[in-house]
């Protein structure tokens, strides 16, 4: 298989115990010496313990996602960032292992059921999806307050909380990063990008009409561009500032 | 999809978890299954968190993005990231944390202040500065103190002089004063001695009335001995007596004559500048004065030649009184 040469954003987070970003496309899994995954806890609830995620799994499960094509990994980053955005929308702790338990649940029905019809990869993984976010719920109502760790509790405050991790320095770094990410852009990406964000509310809607016939978009393509490049930059970025 | 099935605002509204419990399970599903819908969420998720860091957000759009976007790390990171772009790719704003009001700023600019300011090697020239500018403020307050000294010891010196000054002055104008007195003075006395030239004219007979008698007498000078003392015998009614006195030759261009007493020595009569007359047998003066002012006693006229303002005594004429 192909797989993707381009930076996606990924956290240092656990599938089982895979771990993400160390071999092939950042991203993807890598599995242990035995091609298996073990057990792995994921927001403080334990999950399924009793089967682990090999090598030739993953593969089929890639295959699955692609639909018969050929996507380069692609259509599993895509699939693992909405789930991750689904997640993170339904307020989860751990958006990103939560992603990832879907992932591996899914990839387990498929290596044990060789094939899954009668529906599209991506309604299966948000049915998978719904079940372990109601799990979650469930967990996280049975376990009390006090037993969560002390940053995982809530905060009155969301907005103070962020403003309260927000530190100067941190700014300043991810100043340096996204200036560093925008000069890895091609050329005409970085027009795009800059182009595209100037101007403010109607000056920045006829901005981006102009540059849409400029660039012979429809409005929507060329929000689509412009919104992937943002996600490559975010991408960038984070990577960049978790290497700081 | 059908496009009708959603629009922006539904997507904002979803994205801020401000649909019912139906619309939001809809849109969950179609995030995954509809790529379109999950693009629109990446672009409408974008223009979200960058109208609220621009500042564009208010009531209740605002309130929900505070209380159940920021919620989540994650999307706090994409307010951060958005933070950061608007920074690099547009004439930024800066926005109050508490009410989202815009405030236009360079934020490039500032940035690089910052950053310039934040180099190590400039904060140290920072701290170098800061030591030289205390030390330059410690020596400058020294010399302001050193300064302040001599100001003060200057104006002492000052004052001390001007009290000079005005004690020279004083004494200027003493001795101005002392001057005006002395010229007053010599006034004083060329007015005396204008009176007594005044006074000697008066005492002259040349133009006596002639209803007046005057009794003429020639003397000589003194001889030795008194028994030789001539004796005026004055007639009743006489008013002047008229004295030739005989003068031994001399070179004195002016004489003076003093009427004394010789009973007690005070001066009867003085007269002023007196020039002698030729006669044959030599110089004399002539010198008039009322017989009014006289009694029958002794007297004696006594003679000064006058020359370069000193007088000097030449003769000495004693005669007698006597009334009739």
């Amino acid at each position: 298989m192909n797989l993707p040469a381009f930076v996606c954003h990924t956290s240092n987070h656990t599938f089982g115990t895979l771990t993400f970003g160390q071999t092939g496309f950042v991203g993807q899994p890598s599995f242990d010496a035995g091609g298996k995954v073990g057990d792995t806890a994921i927001s403080g609830i334990e999950w399924k313990k009793d089967w682990a995620l090999t090598e030739s799994a993953f593969s089929r499960f890639l295959h699955w996602l692609d639909e018969g094509a050929d996507s380069n990994g692609e259509k599993y980053l895509e699939m693992r960032r909405r789930l991750v955005s689904y997640f993170d929308r339904k307020n989860c702790l751990s958006p990103d292992e939560l992603a990832d338990e879907t992932l591996n649940r899914v990839a387990r029905r498929l290596e044990e059921e060789g094939d899954i019809i009668n529906t599209t990869p991506a309604r299966y993984c948000y049915t998978v999806a719904k079940f372990v976010f109601l799990e979650y719920l469930r967990r996280a109502q049975e376990s009390s307050l006090d037993e969560l760790p002390a940053y995982r509790h809530p905060s009155l405050n969301p907005s103070a909380v962020a403003e309260m991790e927000e530190s100067r320095e941190r700014e300043e770094s991810r100043l340096d990063c996204l200036e560093s990410c925008l000069r890895k852009l091609e050329p005409e990406n970085s027009e795009l990008i800059f182009q595209y964000y100037l101007g403010e509310q109607r000056a920045k809607i006829e901005n981006r009409r102009a540059l849409a016939a400029r660039w012979k978009l429809t409005m929507n393509a060329l929000s689509i561009r412009a919104c992937r490049i943002r996600s490559r930059l975010e991408a960038c970025v984070g990577k960049c500032s978790e290497g700081k | 999809m059908d496009e009708q099935t959603y629009n922006d605002q539904l997507v904002a509204e979803y994205l801020l978890g401000s649909l019912s419990e139906e619309e939001t399970e809809r849109l969950d599903e179609l995030s995954f299954t509809d790529d379109d819908l999950a693009e629109r969420l990446r672009a409408v998720e974008n223009d979200l968190v960058d109208a609220y860091v621009r500042g564009e957000l208010s009531g209740q759009e605002l309130e929900r993005f505070k209380s159940f976007y920021l919620a989540s790390p994650l999307r706090r990171e994409k307010v951060r990231f958005a933070e950061a772009f608007q920074t690099v790719a547009t004439p930024a704003v800066v926005v109050d944390q508490e009410d989202r009001k815009r405030v236009p700023v360079d934020r490039s600019v500032a940035r690089q202040w910052r950053r310039f300011l934040a180099l190590p090697a400039l904060q140290w020239g920072l701290a170098a500065a800061a030591l030289l500018i205390l030390a330059a403020g410690g020596w400058l307050a020294f010399e302001n103190l050193h300064m302040r000294e001599q100001i003060s010891q200057a104006e002492s010196e000052r004052a001390a002089l001007s009290e000079r000054e005005r004690e020279l002055k004083a004494e200027i104008a003493e001795k101005e004063s002392s001057a005006s007195e002395k010229e007053k003075e010599m006034a004083s006395l060329r007015e005396r001695v204008a009176q007594l030239e005044e006074s000697a004219r008066e005492s002259q007979p040349p133009s006596l009335p002639d209803q007046l008698s005057i009794i003429p007498f020639a003397l000589t000078p003194q001889s030795r001995g008194v028994s030789g003392i001539p004796t005026l015998s004055i007639p009743p009614d006489t008013d002047y007596v008229a004295l030739q006195l005989g003068l031994e030759p001399g070179d004195h261009p002016f004489y003076r004559a003093e009427l004394k007493s010789l009973t007690d020595g005070r001066i009867i009569w003085r007269s002023g500048k007196l020039k002698a007359r030729s006669r044959d047998e030599g110089h004399a003066l002539v010198v008039t004065f009322r017989i009014a002012r006289l009694k029958s006693q002794r007297y004696i006229l006594e003679v000064y030649g006058i020359a370069n303002g000193s007088a000097e005594a030449v003769a000495s004429y004693p005669f007698s009184i006597i009334k009739q």
